[in-house]
């Protein structure tokens, strides 16, 4: 394992040396960076193996199950990684378990390059460095709604009359793909809609639910409207298969991942033609709300707090060295996300997240609970989405299944 | 009605060869015996005439029909197993009325059969258990029952008195005989034990490697065996069998010379039986220190060693005698069998 | 034996029983018997690339405190086996007297989260278990009756199903019946619907799950009934072949009759797998349609950003109760059995 990691460090060093300045570390100390498994941020952490030399010892565990042992593995002391790379959703466990430092002296001392916009402030202290951002956007074929005569769609209305116009002019039977698998996927398309109506999710100043209302069913109605232009097999869709369905010519709109965005653009890719096509926008509105309904999410990175000093300077040192404008001066990692770096001009792929922003869509809720309802969500709503009971029936459920799980946590009395 | 012909019967499996020229022509009503060692063929040939292996060659006639390539369940027999073969989970009614049932006899019949039967082997009190909770010889009484049920025309029986201890075995041998001379149905009978053999057989036939090595009544058999492979495992001790060489009617082998034989000069196996020679005084034919004295209750058997053959005579049973101590024997020319050495076959009288 | 002896003899499975099943088990009982503490909240403003907001966090410090002075946590008692994620005799309550029919109450009785897994746990365990014993009875006595020489070959590829991983043998599945896989777009022309889909339709899935669930357990009672084929008494065979017992005849009072005990055996074995099926959900991401007991401990453990320790503790009991009571009848039995043998 070490082995082979120092392999692969060895052959990073030799590429980045001769593409930009070395990685210089004031100090020893040892990084051990946790992570998704991305290809945006496998860019990042890349860079920041690198940094390993006379007394920097670099480590990296790239894992799509890195969410499950976060927890854990920053609890001992020393914590197993002194860098954590999360998002607004998984900084909350840390943060609720007092895991992670405020990195207020660390960027004084080293953060020259970071911008304002980067700093994840709570209660006034850096808890976290964000830098990349992510969110829903809407992906059109620009040539077939152009030949049937349809605008490029600004809400969810419009989606629903855009795929009956191509179902009914027989261009397509089910146009439309949103990632309804239950699970994750569909408790976050829930979320976005719900967003868009601008409801709040929880009683003010409580952990109890606030979603059992006219909002929440008529969030629920039309993601059901979307379901039935969708194909057979709608309930498992999720965003690694989506690209299959829209490579086949098989769906005209779909709602997906800016950091997916990339490989559905690109034109190298298995079928240019449709790649060349495929536009991007911001996520539509509905029920006549202004607010994109999606929510927004960063990348970034939290240092654990059971280090040495040593260990965290090292550590945040290597972070700033990958995240230096270096990183997006190569347009290929440029155009994998939506960087919030110092020195990135947006490319295509990134358009819809700022176009989200710009609308005015909000972020995804640091509140500690928020991921249970979420987790809830996405277990009861599926048998509405399937006709076998009412949306009513479902967001009681819903919220029933959230109570006692917030009641165990101890977040409800 | 139920004669039962086999005409050249041959079994083999690729070059091995378990039954060879089989030919014998069983009677209505016969109690016949196929007695051997293990592996001479005998049970091969049973099943050969219940249909459970196929016929290499030949034909096998039962009555008027030709059996060869009938199912067992269409010959019209039925076959006792030496593990019984009972079905566990029936009871031992249930177990009887089995052939009556898959054979679909009228339903209304089933009970008078299936009493009939059991009055037969006499498991009145037994009826309603499993074969679990019977013993040995019940088990087997039940599977008597069952062969008897639907009133075959051939009874065959792989030794059915092997798993049986031996006071079990004679009276279940006795029951046997019984069944059978009551019945009056044809049977053929597979052991190796030459004395249930000789007790239940109308006749005999002795195999060995396959082949049909003499087919005789009891007595003919015991009497006049056809070759020493016959001699040798009819009877008990076995017949005494000394190799020599016969000039001029005088047979002498080593330590025993037998004079007044009428047979052509040669090389010869001399034979006799223990119990038709006596201990002599003086003038017999065998004269040597004795090997071993054993007391078989009813009578003393003396033993000699001649050469390499093992002689044993039959004496009274108040008879003693050391080991080591000279003792005569005398074998007069009329108890003597003369058998050819290079064929084994006996030679005429 | 004197009962030092026995004691010597006994003591090293006894230590290794109290070590790897009493003491994991109590653990989980005690578990399930405790909840997180309350949490202590403040309000904070949060900003980041999306501007400011205020919203509640956990004081970790606090919470530091109640823990060290009580690390198990707040005791509960046995809240969380009646709370509505588990038992449920509250909402069970409410549905009793808001619905009219019985039909009524059930489906929404079955619609509860431990009662729907449940259901499905117990049709699949009843419906598979069976089927698993039948067909692998079948299939021993098609490969006992076919000549040696392809024998081996057929054994071999009738055991693939038990060699290949679940979780692979349920992907591999589940991309054949996506309604564009052969399976799936195969039934789509066969009845001329092309929304049919054997993923989204809940009965659907459950037959595939259930056709999946005898398809991998197959081999098993296949292997063990194959064993068992090469003991049955020769005799007791021919005999049925003598008495005029035609094949099936000779299979139903010879072979099955022998094989009997191997059938409980193995519904035993199948009883306990099946009651625990989780890797064809999850490899079907069938968990909108099924779910099973397993799967609520596993998204009770993975589903949030904090395990519910307490929920899943509770599920587990509440399963292990439920492999007790499925198994006892089959326990019973065998106990007559070696009684009446003894």
């Amino acid at each position: 394992m070490t082995k082979m990691l120092l392999s692969t460090t060895a052959v990073l060093i030799g590429l980045a040396g001769a593409a930009s300045a070395q990685c210089a570390i004031e100090g020893d100390g040892s990084v051990r960076i946790l992570a998704n498994d991305f290809q945006a941020l496998h860019a990042v952490v890349s860079r920041a193996a690198t940094c390993a030399g006379e007394g920097v010892e670099v480590t990296t565990n790239e894992t799509t199950e890195h969410k499950d042992i976060q927890v854990a593995a920053l609890s001992t002391s020393p914590a197993a990684y002194t860098i954590a790379v999360v998002a607004n959703g998984s900084l909350v466990p840390l943060l609720n378990e007092g895991l992670v430092q405020p990195m207020d002296d660390l960027v004084a001392k080293y953060g020259q390059n970071l911008q304002d916009s980067q700093l994840i402030r709570v209660d006034g202290k850096i808890m976290a460095i964000a830098f990349m951002a992510n969110s829903q956007m809407l992906h059109y074929r620009a040539d077939l709604l152009d030949q049937n005569g349809i605008a490029v769609p600004a809400t969810y209305e419009d989606v629903i009359a855009a795929a009956k116009t191509l179902e009914e002019k027989g261009v397509m039977k089910t146009p439309l793909y949103a990632s309804f698998k239950p699970g994750w996927d569909l408790g976050e398309e829930f979320i976005n809609m719900y967003m868009g109506s601008g409801e709040p999710f929880f009683e003010d100043g409580t952990a109890k639910p606030a979603i059992d209302n006219d909002a929440g069913v008529a969030a629920l109605e039309m993601m059901k409207a979307l379901k039935d232009n969708m194909g057979p097999d709608v309930m498992t869709y999720n965003s690694n298969e989506a690209q299959p369905y829209w490579e086949n010519s098989e769906v005209a709109i779909m709602t997906g991942w800016g950091s997916r965005t990339a490989a559905f653009i690109d034109e190298n890719g298995a079928t240019p033609e449709i790649a060349k096509e495929t536009k991007i926008a911001a996520m539509p509105s509905w029920g006549g709300h202004d607010i994109p309904a999606t929510t927004l999410w960063w990348d970034g990175f939290a240092l654990a707090k059971n280090i040495s000093d040593e260990d965290a300077a090292a550590s945040f040192q290597a972070m700033m060295y990958a995240l230096s404008p270096d990183l997006v001066a190569d347009p290929e990692t440029a155009g994998l996300a939506a960087w919030l770096v110092n020195g990135y001009t947006p490319t295509p792929a990134s358009e819809g997240v700022f176009a989200n922003m710009k609308a005015g869509a909000k972020p995804y809720p640091m509140t500690p609970y928020m991921g249970m309802l979420h987790t809830a969500l996405g277990d009861n709503l599926a048998e509405f989405m399937q006709g076998q009971e009412t949306a009513e029936k479902a967001l009681e459920d819903t919220v029933a299944a959230y109570t006692t799980a917030a009641t165990e946590a101890g977040f409800i009395k | 009605m139920a004669r039962l012909n086999l005409k050249n019967v041959n079994k083999r499996w690729g070059n091995y060869v378990a039954v060879k020229d089989f030919d014998l022509d069983i009677a209505d009503q016969e109690f016949l015996v196929l007695l051997g060692p293990s592996g001479c063929g005998k049970s091969t040939t049973m099943r050969m005439i219940a249909g459970l292996e196929d016929v290499t060659e030949g034909e096998i006639w039962l009555g008027d029909r030709m059996v060869n390539d009938l199912e067992p369940k269409d010959r019209d027999i039925s076959m006792v197993f030496q593990s019984y073969g009972l079905y566990p989970n029936l009871t031992v009614y249930e177990n009887i009325r089995f052939p009556l049932r898959v054979r679909k006899v009228p339903k209304d019949k089933h009970d008078e059969m299936v009493m009939t039967a059991i009055r037969m082997v006499e498991l009145e009190q037994f009826m309603h258990r499993r074969p679990a909770e019977l013993s040995g010889g019940q088990r087997q009484r039940v599977a008597l029952g069952r062969a008897i049920v639907r009133k075959p025309t051939v009874f065959l029986m792989d030794e059915p008195l092997s798993n049986l201890d031996a006071k079990l075995r004679v009276s279940t041998r006795a029951q046997i005989k019984n069944l059978q001379s009551k019945l009056k149905t044809t049977t053929v009978y597979v052991t190796h034990d030459q004395i249930e053999a000789m007790t239940l057989a109308d006749r005999v036939v002795v195999m060995n490697k396959g082949e049909i090595q003499q087919v005789g009544t009891p007595t003919q058999i015991y009497d006049h065996p056809a070759n020493t492979f016959v001699a040798s495992f009819i009877g008990s001790p076995a017949m005494n069998l000394i190799p020599g060489t016969l000039r001029g009617g005088t047979f002498t082998g080593d330590g025993i010379t037998v004079t007044g034989l009428t047979a052509p000069d040669g090389d010869m196996t001399l034979g006799f039986r223990a119990e038709d020679a006596e201990i002599t005084e003086s003038g017999g034919q065998i004269a040597a220190p004795v090997y071993a004295v054993e007391l078989l209750g009813e009578a003393s058997m003396i033993s000699w060693r001649l050469g390499d053959a093992l002689v044993s005579v039959k004496t009274a049973k108040d008879y003693r005698a050391e080991t080591g101590q000279m003792v005569e024997a005398s074998v007069p020319a009329a108890i003597c069998h003369l058998f050819d050495t290079q064929t084994g076959k006996a030679l005429p009288r | 034996m004197p009962h030092k002896t026995f004691l010597a003899f006994i003591l090293p499975s006894l230590l290794a029983m109290l070590l790897f099943v009493a003491l994991p088990i109590g653990s989980v009982v005690y578990q399930s018997l405790f909840i997180e503490h309350e949490q202590v909240m403040t309000e904070v403003e949060t900003c980041g690339p999306f501007g400011c907001t205020t919203e509640r966090k956990v004081d970790a410090a606090a919470m530091q405190e109640l823990r060290d002075a009580q690390p198990a946590g707040r005791f509960n008692g046995l809240g969380t086996y009646f709370n509505s994620g588990h038992l449920a005799f509250d909402r069970i309550g409410q549905i009793w007297t808001r619905s009219e029919t019985w039909g009524g109450f059930f489906n929404q009785v079955m619609n509860l989260p431990l009662y729907k897994a449940l259901i499905f746990t117990l049709a699949y365990t009843f419906i598979v278990t069976p089927c698993v014993i039948v067909l692998g009875f079948f299939i021993a006595l098609g490969v006992n009756a076919i000549p040696g020489l392809i024998k081996g070959p057929v054994i071999f590829f009738s055991l693939l199903p038990m060699i290949v991983t679940p979780l692979i043998g349920s992907l591999v599945l589940y991309w054949m019946i996506d309604s564009r896989g052969i399976i799936g777009a195969g039934l789509q022309a066969l009845f001329n619907n092309p929304s049919l889909s054997l993923k989204a339709s809940p009965t659907l899935t459950w037959i595939t799950l259930f056709v999946y669930g005898i398809w991998h357990n197959a081999p098993f009672a296949f292997v063990v009934f194959y064993a068992g084929l090469q003991g049955v008494p020769q005799d007791t065979m021919e005999s049925a072949m003598v008495d005029g017992a035609s094949r099936w005849e000779r299979i139903r009072f010879v072979t099955i009759p022998y094989l009997l005990p191997l059938a409980t055996f193995v519904a035993l074995m199948q009883l306990m797998d099946n009651f625990r099926v989780f890797e064809p959900i999850v490899g079907f991401s069938a968990e909108a349609n099924a779910t099973s007991l397993s799967y609520l401990i596993y998204s009770d453990l993975r589903g949030a950003d904090t395990p519910l320790f307490a929920s899943a503790a509770a599920t587990s009991v509440l399963t292990t109760l439920g492999v007790i009571v499925l198994l006892t009848p089959v326990l019973i039995r065998t106990w007559r059995d070696f009684n009446r043998k003894a």
